[in-house]
């Protein structure tokens, strides 16, 4: 193993995609959490900080999909996926594009100074959650977090 | 033929010696999809992904020792001895 190759620095005992996946689900979801406080409590504040939660969580997914693929393509050299693994992989592609969504729907209200949040935007946040939870779960069950491992 | 069995994260045995010619089949028993790997940078022998109940052979025609560990879960390794 070198130090500076980046297939080691990547993958080999560092696995840095379950490392960084920690970031968007956290932010993520307690974006979520502050954007559906917001619209109880009708607070700006409230609706500031889901907004800078949900950006930060859009932005970590880039890295988060970015080494998952590369963990396929170098590590798997890019095999057919079956089961678990493609189930993985399937969720966390739609979960990145929620996440994205979300802070789309966000920023695009923000750029319009004044203008109020979609009201369809909870339930799409409320499904992101679900799949962000569930493509968590399986990377958790396949990485042996959630499990014996 | 003799048989690593894959399972609960580990392989087992972990250390396996075995006379040149002789062709090892791991197996993987676990609920969650392994890879039997070797170690050096020639990546003498590498499997697909295993699911559950697939196995993956390889006859060892040269002594030696080949360690090897499954890529995605690298803290999993395990290493024939061939003599």
């Amino acid at each position: 193993m070198h130090p500076f190759d980046i297939k080691t620095v990547l993958f080999a005992k560092h696995a840095q995609h379950v490392v960084l996946i920690h970031f968007p689900i956290a932010l993520f979801i307690i974006g979520v959490f502050f954007d559906f406080l917001a619209q109880w409590k009708k607070q700006r504040l409230l609706a500031a900080v889901a907004y800078y939660n949900l950006l930060v969580a859009a932005i970590s997914t880039v890295p988060v999909v970015v080494t998952g693929i590369l963990a396929w393509q170098w590590e798997l050299e890019g095999q057919k996926l079956k089961g678990l693994l493609l189930m993985h992989l399937v969720m966390g592609c739609i979960s990145s594009v929620l996440v994205l969504l979300v802070w789309f729907m966000h920023r695009k209200a923000q750029r319009k100074q004044g203008d109020a949040l979609p009201g369809y935007r909870l339930p799409i946040e409320a499904v992101a959650a679900v799949f962000v939870a569930v493509t968590g779960h399986l990377g958790g069950f396949l990485s042996g977090v959630n499990g014996a491992g | 033929m003799t048989e690593v069995k894959i399972d609960n994260f580990s392989f087992g045995p972990s250390a396996l010696t075995v006379s040149v010619g002789t062709t090892v089949t791991w197996v993987n028993r676990d609920d969650i999809p392994h890879t039997v790997v070797s170690t050096d940078d020639a990546k003498t022998f590498k499997s697909k992904v295993l699911d559950t109940d697939e196995k993956f052979s390889y006859t060892f025609g040269k002594a030696g020792a080949y360690p090897y560990f499954c890529s995605i879960h690298p803290k999993m390794t395990g290493k024939v001895i061939v003599q």
